[in-house]
């Protein structure tokens, strides 16, 4: 098969000399799509922007070849490598909201691609674009042609960078991270998308992800980036089927998922380690649990078995002493089959009834009240003692509101939440403060969780301080070391500020904070959205480990339902400020009842290949200012009929726990 | 004893600022995170030789702080009497180049004044010639050895000075070199400045050496004494500036709601009034209390005084909107960071919450503005003064010096040297000022070092 | 849009009160009329019959606030306050304190402040924003800093220099143009070139860092890359997008002091003699007539006010996220 793409010992450094892509060589085939995995900070994105020539200020390329159609890129002129740029190749970006000018219309922006590359102007060239627009799947082009990214939804926008890509008819698409800032239903979108116009136009994408379940998706050859190389190059199968190096096995392994409920994840310890910081040896080395002296002290060569498959890792090159005697990977810690469920309080810790937040919408000239968001818009839920709720729902369905309503940090409008008994909705201050130990928060984005001006210890003494726990100083300081070894980081680490963390042992300090006031419900908003699959891995392991331990209760908010399956007891599903379908895990994630809750499991991405038939959203989520009449999902809903657009559904149980709010199903007598 | 010290309002107010400045120098010392962005103003070579300038423009203003009055030798009925003069230790430093004052203008190094004048001679007849100064080069009994004279002690002074330079520099070489500073421009500015400073004291032993102004007084001097003031105008302001703007600003992006509105309304119609405009008007009626006053002010020094403090608030009153406004939109954005909620979740109340987490993470967007106005303030002392709305005219500063020189530009031949002296010195400080507060906003700005990581 | 505006202008009504009410009470409150008319009369010839004569002369002779002793709507109406300060709002500016009508002035004044003004912003705003571009097209090279560096020790100079030392050389020296006056009409052209000329340069530091700085801002964002990806040239990136985008925050800063032109230089104008309304300020405080300061206090925050509504409406036009919202 031609390639259209050979890239033969790229590097990519910074001015001070280090290496962020260090000696990378790939190709790609006409027609096909190749995609670089890795975690973030492994180089993968340099390597798409050393391609077209687009580094930041600051990163040069140091050395290598690519080719792409016959024509050597980096002995091209700038003005020559322009027409390369957005026509032989175009590239698209993982943020649609910042990649797009934001007061430019969409016609204007992809018309300049049409003039550059296409010596297209005028009617044509609008012709063109409404063309492009209808192609990429935009309803109602002709008016969106002249619409502003702001107007657009963030898969609409995703959508008008593909068209801007293809107006130049690209041999090549590069796509770095497309579908990381989408929801997990608009990403299933846009990867259909991608797929289509491939075989429709016959171009090669470079897709450049973390996700594995994207690659299972879309790729036909795969590499793995780890600090700056790739370590493992194989088909899409060979991959997924017999991964050979150590770091592509755990991080295949710690996918959470189903399976492993009862067990740990294959967490791989520790992080990426700083660029440049390893010149000899295998850069995975001090993470790998099968690596000996000789890892350390030479630098695997790049070896390539029999049936195509390359692998860097002294396993199995010559060199390697134990070539053959693979020895697998030892299993991760079993958990206790049965969580430490106290029998003689089965009623629940927290119980919600109908708890509603709306934000009022002011206009005019006296800004007055012209109508609610309604962000949540009448919850209930329960969570008994040690077990975990999780809450699921794509981004502005009102996951977050709900959670920091129950902790009262946004006064609810009405409803009740109850705290093993107690009342917290209208309490003073000082009440409130009484209560305030019993249910915590760990929020989603770590850099922003930490108050980077406070040292470890502070952060966490602070709570007890304010809720005047655990007596004096001294007992908290101790208390400080101990919730510190809970969690998994040195005592040490309580003189040092946050700025000297990962995003790993952050997301550990938050929690350790959380815990410092020994609280018996922890709300957990997203906790491992921003970390890497490893490092989520070893949150969720530390999480379920916690809850074995202190009986802890969960509700964990959550848009990503493999850690559902991994973690929940229960679930609930949440759309547009409404929960439709709730139930246990098994009931909602194997039985899902609702047509919503099927569509969000159908565009899951998976490794194994069982893709059941996907359910195609239409649309995007409405604003919850201006809810749909009837059942809010009906306009979406292939099944939705006059009743649904008329009336809400009530909530139809199908068995003790699992129940859903929609029309298709009669209901069932109990 | 023989003189009795004078605090001014404004002594108070450095002084006040002095040990506030110290505080936080020895509180920074002992936060290592703290520390972290000052250690890259220190290796900023730039950086480093402007607060070199500085430092040497602030040790001329602190000396020109400490003031006295004299004990006159006369006594009232066997209580003392003071002069009514206050003086500083600068003017004792420099009391030569304060007393020697000519009759009126000559050009810098001259032996001479710069008119002709008619001078009626012993025999009767009167000539016109440049008539010799009283002191500029009267060591000299033929003004043909000025060039000489001049030549030997400069080059004996820049002697003296490069030698003491060069010990300086030395013995402070290798304390330097330990915590990474730039050694090498700080040693060469350091030499410079003291080969200056040395030539320049030589010389003003005996010569004016940047000549003297209309009514004769040494021009050297005048512009030494104009540093005081810039750097008063400068520095003080902040002391009404901060905690206007941080009370207020943070007040309002925190609470929100009415207080917000409120805070909002007072500055928006603060800055909307053109502020050359408010603080004429201020200090015009400044002016009518102090004249209708006179009572309650025992020497002129303490009323020049009164307006330039005076003038310090009301320039603080009309520039705090800036960085009040920048403060609101930082704390509006801060409160919504996750810290700040998980604080909330714990109960910690609004004061605490302000102190420890809000309050530290906007002072660096208040150190930046403080340095980056520093300079500005400097610049409106010229003009004010210059427009009449400035300090009061009794005060030496760099606008009263602008202002008295300037219809100096249309004599013939033209007298330059005031005028182009209070430039250079202007500058220097400016100039150093502005390197200085750059290389802060450097280091201390997050946006700007995300990019310097990326580099 | 429209709601938005009105809101706008509505809201300006308690600013210009506050304004009003502040200039007040620093031109009353803190020094009663009797100071203020010893003051005007000078030490020698006070009297309390001159005091009282000077007071009733220029309307001084009323109460502050309320007058108990009028009726009806007098009681407000018949005060200090009312008399001085109510006429401002519908632009009754009243008498100055050597006895003009300021309104006069100020309508005859304009015209040559303007002459400056407006040719001084105009040619200041292309060249700041050329200079910034062009240190932008070569940011990070040896041109950037050089121009960078020039800005600071630009910025570093005060504005009476830049004045003393164009009409030392460009006047006295060349003799290229008259060093001070005006003249009515296309008279007036040689004595507002150097003025013009001086003004530009005076702020060229400043002014281009700050664009400069707005230009690096932008040229970081994604949306650049995504331009340089279509393979656009670097200059039509610069162009077409980061100037289109900087356009925003420059508007912020720029379309609020245009009306604020009509108030001239107060610097410029008294040093080149130009009658307009910088050197009508200066006069006043000079001679310390207080009406006239007063005035133009007001006007001045009238038009800072008017300049915002105008950046308002700038930014609907400039940014379709504001339009369309």
């Amino acid at each position: 098969m031609d390639s259209i793409l050979r890239v033969s010992g790229l590097i990519t450094q910074l001015h001070n000399g280090a290496r962020i892509v260090d000696d990378i060589s790939f190709g790609i085939n006409a027609g096909e799509t190749y995609a670089l995995l890795g975690e973030s900070g492994c180089g993968k994105s340099m390597t798409a922007l050393s391609l077209l020539r687009l580094l930041p200020d600051g990163v040069v390329r140091a050395g290598g070849t690519a080719q792409l159609d016959g024509v050597d890129l980096f002995g091209l002129r700038e003005s020559d490598m322009r027409a390369v740029r957005g026509g032989t190749s175009a590239m698209i970006f993982q943020e649609p909201g910042l990649s797009l000018n934001p007061v430019m219309t969409v016609g204007a922006q992809i018309a300049e691609v049409l003039a550059l590359h296409q010596d297209m102007r005028g009617m044509a060239a609008q012709q063109r674009c409404i063309a492009l627009l209808d192609q990429v799947g935009i309803p109602d082009a002709a008016r969106r042609v002249t619409e502003y990214p702001m107007q657009l939804s963030g898969g609409m926008k995703q959508r008008v960078m593909i068209a801007m890509a293809l107006a130049g008819q690209p041999k090549l698409l590069v796509a770095d991270e497309p579908t990381t800032a989408l929801d997990v239903t608009t990403q299933a979108q846009v990867l259909q998308l991608l797929r289509d116009t491939q075989s429709a136009s016959g171009m090669s994408i470079l897709l450049i992800t973390h996700d594995l379940g994207v690659v299972a998706q879309m790729a036909h050859q795969a590499g793995v980036m780890y600090a700056g190389q790739i370590v493992e190059q194989a088909s899409r199968a060979q991959l997924l089927s017999r991964p050979l190096h150590p770091y592509t096995q755990k991080l295949l392994a710690a996918l959470p998922d189903a399976n492993q409920r009862n067990r740990a994840l294959a967490a791989i310890p520790g992080s990426v380690p700083a660029l440049g910081s390893i010149t000899r040896g295998c850069r995975f080395a001090a993470r790998c649990d099968q690596a000996w002296a000789l890892c350390n002290e030479q630098t695997p060569a790049w070896t390539v078995l029999n049936d195509g498959h390359g692998v860097r890792c002294h396993l199995y090159g010559n060199t390697g002493l134990r070539t053959r005697d693979l020895v697998p990977s030892p299993q991760p810690p079993a958990f206790s089959l049965q969580p430490p469920v106290p029998s003689h309080q089965p009623s629940a810790l927290l119980q919600v009834k109908d708890l509603r937040v709306h934000f009022p919408i002011r206009k005019g000239i006296l800004k007055t009240v012209v109508g609610q968001v309604k962000a949540v818009d009448g919850v209930s839920l329960e969570i008994p003692q040690g077990r975990t709720l999780a809450l699921v729902g794509e981004s502005g369905c009102g996951k977050t509101t709900l959670g920091k309503a129950l902790l009262q940090l946004i006064p609810p409008t009405a409803g009740s939440v109850q705290f093993a008994g107690h009342e917290l909705t209208g309490l003073d201050a000082r009440k409130l403060r009484a209560r305030r130990s019993t249910m915590q928060m760990v929020f989603q984005d770590p850099y922003a969780s930490l108050n980077p001006k406070m040292r470890v210890a502070e952060i966490l003494e602070e709570g007890m301080t304010a809720l005047g726990l655990h007596g004096d100083s001294s007992a908290r300081q101790s208390l400080v070391d101990s919730l510190l070894d809970q969690v998994g980081l040195a005592r040490i680490s309580k003189w040092r500020y946050p700025h000297e963390f990962s995003g790993g042992q952050r997301q550990r300090i938050a929690i350790a904070r959380a815990l410092a006031v020994s609280p018996r419900l922890l709300i957990c908003d997203e906790p491992t959205s921003a970390l890497d699959v490893s490092v989520q891995a070893q949150i969720l392991n530390l999480l379920k480990s916690l809850q074995q331990q202190l009986g802890l209760s969960y509700l964990f908010i959550t848009h990503n339902l493999a850690v559902v399956e991994y973690l929940a007891h229960e679930v609930c599903v949440m759309y547009l400020g409404r929960i439709v379908e709730r139930g246990t895990a098994e009931e909602v994630l194997r039985k899902p009842r609702h047509p919503y809750t099927q569509a969000l499991l159908s565009a899951v991405p998976r490794i194994d290949g069982a893709q059941t038939e996907r359910i195609r959203l239409e649309g995007d989520l409405p604003s919850p200012s201006n809810p749909p009449p009837g059942c809010h999902f009906a306009p979406r809903c292939s099944h939705a009929t006059e009743l649904c657009r008329r009336a809400y559904p009530e909530n139809k149980m199908f068995s003790s726990t699992h129940g859903a709010h929609c029309h298709l199903y009669p209901d069932i007598p109990d | 004893m023989s003189f009795m010290p004078v605090i001014l309002w404004s002594d108070a107010l450095v002084f006040l600022l002095l040990a506030a400045g110290i505080s936080c120098a020895w509180y920074v010392r002992q936060h290592e995170h703290l520390l972290l962005p000052w250690r890259r103003v220190a290796q900023n070579p730039t950086a480093m030789v402007s607060l070199l300038v500085l430092s040497l423009f602030l040790l001329v203003g602190l000396l020109d702080t400490l003031h006295y009055r004299v004990l006159l030798p006369e006594n009232n009925n066997g209580q003392k009497v003071y002069s009514p003069e206050v003086l500083s230790v600068f003017d004792k430093l420099l009391a030569p180049l304060r007393t020697h004052t000519e009759k009126t203008y000559s050009a810098p190094l001259a032996m001479t004044l710069y008119a002709k004048e008619s001078i009626s001679e012993a025999n009767g007849l009167v000539s016109r010639e440049y008539p010799r100064l009283r002191y500029g080069g009267a060591h000299l009994s033929d003004p043909q050895q000025r060039d000489g004279d001049v030549l030997k002690r400069g080059l004996s002074g820049a002697l003296a000075g490069l030698l003491a330079g060069l010990l300086i520099a030395l013995s402070g070489k290798r304390p330097l070199a330990r915590h990474g500073w730039p050694v090498r421009p700080l040693l060469i500015a350091t030499l410079i400045i003291f080969t200056v400073i040395g030539m320049t004291a030589d010389l003003a032993g005996a010569y004016h050496v940047l000549g003297t102004d209309k009514v004769g007084q040494d021009v050297l001097y005048l512009s030494l004494k104009s540093i005081r003031t810039g750097l008063i105008i400068g520095t003080v302001t902040t002391l009404v500036t901060l905690p206007l703007a941080l009370l207020l600003g943070i007040a309002a992006g925190y609470l929100r709601g009415w207080v917000d509105d409120v805070i909002q309304y007072i500055y928006t119609v603060l800055s909307s009034i053109p502020s050359v405009l408010l603080i004429a008007a201020a200090v015009l009626m400044m002016q009518v209390t102090i004249d209708t006053h006179p009572q309650w002010f025992d020497t002129s020094a303490s009323r020049a005084d009164l307006r330039l403090v005076f003038l310090c608030l009301i320039l603080g009153v009309t520039s705090w909107t800036g960085l009040c406004r920048l403060l609101r939109g930082e704390t509006l954005k801060l409160r919504e960071m996750e810290y700040i909620q998980a604080a909330q979740a714990f109960g910690v109340p609004s004061l605490r919450i302000l102190t420890r987490h809000i309050l530290p993470n906007v002072m660096h967007i208040v150190l930046i503005s403080l340095v980056m106005d520093f300079s500005g303030l400097v610049l409106a002392e010229a003009v004010l003064s210059y427009v009449g709305v400035g300090v009061d005219p009794s005060m030496i500063s760099f606008g009263t010096m602008i202002n008295a020189a300037r219809l100096e530009m249309g004599r013939d031949p033209v007298v330059w040297w005031a005028l182009a002296s209070a430039f250079g010195f202007m500058l220097a400080l400016v100039l150093a000022a502005n390197l200085f507060a750059d290389a802060v906003r450097d280091a201390f700005d997050p946006r700007l070092n995300r990019s310097a990581v990326a580099a | 849009m429209l709601a938005y505006l009105l809101r706008r202008i509505l809201y300006a009504i308690p600013i210009l009160i506050g304004v009003n009410l502040l200039t007040f009470a620093l031109f009353f409150v803190v020094n009663t009329p009797d100071d203020m008319a010893r003051m005007q009369l000078g030490i020698k010839r006070v009297t309390p019959e001159a005091i009282a004569k000077w007071e009733h002369q220029h309307g001084y002779d009323k109460p502050l606030l309320l007058n108990f002793s009028a009726s009806g709507t007098g009681k407000i109406s018949d005060t200090i306050f009312w008399q001085k300060s109510a006429g401002m709002f519908v632009l009754d500016f009243g008498y100055s304190d050597d006895g003009r009508n300021i309104g006069r002035e100020i309508s005859t004044r304009m015209g040559p402040s303007l002459a400056i003004a407006l040719p001084t912003f105009l040619v200041g705003l292309v060249v700041y924003v050329s200079f910034a571009l062009l240190m932008t097209l070569f940011r990070g090279t040896a041109l950037d800093i050089a121009g960078v560096g020039l800005c600071v020790l630009l910025m570093s100079v005060s504005a009476l220099f830049y004045i003393i030392g164009g009409q030392f050389v460009v006047s006295k020296l060349w003799h290229l143009v008259p060093i001070s006056g005006y003249e009515s009409n296309l008279g007036a052209v040689k004595f507002v070139v150097l003025p013009i000329f001086i003004g530009v340069i005076g702020s060229i530091g400043s002014s281009s860092r700050w664009y400069r700085t707005i230009f690096l801002e932008e040229i970081g964002k994604d949306y650049v890359r995504t331009a340089r990806a279509k393979g656009l040239s670097e200059m039509a990136v610069l162009f077409r997008h980061v100037l289109k985008n900087a356009m925003i925050p420059i508007l912020t800063g720029v379309v609020v002091v245009i009306p604020l032109l009509f108030m001239g230089s107060l610097l410029t104008e008294s040093f080149f003699g130009i009658p307009g309304l910088g050197s009508y300020t200066i006069d006043a405080i000079n001679a310390q007539d207080f009406s006239v300061v007063r005035a133009m206090v007001f006007l001045g925050s009238l038009l800072y006010i008017v300049g915002l509504i105008l950046t308002d409406i700038s930014y609907t036009i400039v940014d379709p996220r504001v339009r369309l919202q």
